[in-house]
């Protein structure tokens, strides 16, 4: 795709093609969404993040444990703010 | 008769085409310069008087009127000086009227006829090359002009009367060439960071897909040394990243003796910053640190102490990759595609995260908790990773 040089950068349509997880990741990222209330650019993100660490693996579709450690990246900040 | 010169306005990091008119006709001497100049712009008067008298040449007795077209758009900058002078040596007769005809011109004057160097060569080089039309500016920005197009035709000068025997013949001046700074050898190597094995991975995750992170660990952890190893596992810029990155650099007034670099932008503004100085606009409309640090990254050292609004204006960059500056009368847009790198510490005392550590304030989440809102939720909703960076006791 011209113009678009990193993962950060791949609009959502095209997340729908290179990002789309196997039917565990599906089930584990409709959870995740669920309990850590994800927003639908929240829930891009996941995906985009998890591309990379699925490029880093040499993968070619993403699988459950790309998508566990995008979401881990994640879940930092959030539940301090769910404290306050 | 009137005498015609084209030169260039920055809108953003494009070069616009502004038309440079002089007329010199009878009447009381005068010399007015309009088509809503600014200060700098005004004072081109004065600049441009003594530097012809400098190079020989008297400003004649009469009437001299510079239109700045289109009159309603404001001309800030410096380089107007040499198209206006240039077109009042046509007028006279100093040069050959249509010598100046397919030539685009900027330079700043200095009194004795010199020429200094200006930002925004570049952006400008590319439109003139565009309109194919040649370019005339000062010499050391020559070699940066050269990197818009191997066939432009390029008069990098030092002076007014290298120009005038330019086209006189008598001292025709060769064309500059494109430089690249050689890569200085960094010391900063992210293999030099002993452990911190997650946050190194992060940075990893961070480099290879371009995402976001944020580091929060208590004080001297080496949240800033990591920051400050990134940019050796950045991949190298592209010919076309390197032309954007060059172009913004130019407008901004930050290429030094004309020649490029070929390293990631990676920019650390203090949390003192102001919102024009990070995001762009401001009194002269220069790209901010954001869009300096297109195609790098943006380190923001002590997240929390920024200005909040100034850390909100970032939300529209960091989804879009740009930023639109209002001002008066239009709006600019500069590209800001940046990987944010911020640091922070988990609470005010910073020491939330050891183990073993109880707060005297209040208990520990609602401390930290009140520390980490000063983010606001959609700014933190953008960061993709965010990672703890455990202290570790100094080796033994």
């Amino acid at each position: 795709m011209p113009q678009i040089r990193t993962n950060a950068e791949a609009p959502a349509s095209l997340l729908e093609t290179i990002a789309q997880p196997d039917a565990q990741g599906q089930k584990l990222l409709r959870d995740a969404a669920d309990t850590m209330k994800l927003t639908a650019r929240g829930y891009h993100r996941v995906l985009r993040v998890a591309r990379t660490l699925a490029d880093l693996d040499g993968a070619e579709k993403i699988g459950r444990l790309h998508l566990a450690e995008a979401l881990s990246y994640r879940a930092l900040a959030e539940d301090l703010r769910r404290a306050a | 008769m009137v005498a015609r010169v084209s030169t260039v306005a920055f809108e953003g990091i494009e070069a616009r085409a502004v038309d440079v008119q002089v007329q010199v006709a009878p009447g009381l001497p005068a010399f007015a310069i309009v088509g809503l100049p600014d200060k700098a712009v005004s004072e081109a008067r004065e600049r441009v008087r003594s530097a012809l008298i400098a190079s020989g040449l008297a400003l004649p007795a009469r009437r001299i009127t510079v239109n700045l077209a289109p009159a309603d758009m404001p001309k800030e900058g410096s380089h107007y000086d040499l198209p206006i002078a240039l077109g009042l040596m046509a007028a006279i007769g100093a040069i050959p009227p249509d010598a100046l005809n397919g030539f685009t011109v900027l330079g700043e004057l200095g009194l004795d006829g010199s020429i200094a160097p200006v930002a925004g060569v570049l952006p400008a080089a590319i439109g003139a090359n565009a309109r194919e039309e040649g370019l005339i500016c000062p010499a050391a920005c020559g070699s940066e002009a050269a990197w818009a197009s191997p066939d432009i035709q390029i008069i990098a000068a030092k002076s007014l009367i290298q120009i005038a025997n330019h086209f006189k013949g008598t001292q025709v001046l060769s064309r500059p060439q494109p430089r690249v700074h050689e890569q200085e050898a960094t010391h900063l190597d992210l293999r030099d960071i002993k452990g911190q094995e997650s946050a190194k991975r992060a940075l990893e995750i961070a480099a290879a897909g371009g995402h976001h992170l944020l580091m929060i660990g208590s004080p001297g952890a080496g949240k800033s040394m990591l920051a400050a190893r990134l940019p050796s596992i950045l991949p190298p810029l592209s010919p076309s990243e390197l032309l954007e990155v060059s172009m913004i650099a130019s407008v901004a007034g930050e290429i030094r003796d004309g020649a490029l670099t070929a390293r990631r932008p990676f920019r650390s503004p203090h949390h003192s910053a102001s919102m024009a100085a990070l995001t762009g606009g401001g009194l002269r409309a220069k790209p901010g640190e954001i869009s300096l640090a297109h195609q790098g990254v943006l380190f923001l050292d002590e997240l929390p102490e920024f200005d909040p609004r100034v850390l909100d204006s970032l939300r529209q960059p960091l989804e879009n990759g740009e930023v639109s500056v209002s001002r008066a009368n239009h709006r600019v847009t500069y590209p800001a595609r940046f990987m944010l790198v911020a640091a922070m510490n988990p609470c005010r005392c910073g020491q939330a995260y050891d183990p073993g550590y109880s707060c005297r304030r209040a208990p520990i989440e609602r401390c930290t908790a009140d520390y980490q809102m000063r983010i606001s939720g959609p700014l933190m909703d953008r960061i993709d990773l965010r990672i703890e960076v455990p202290g570790s006791p100094p080796p033994t």
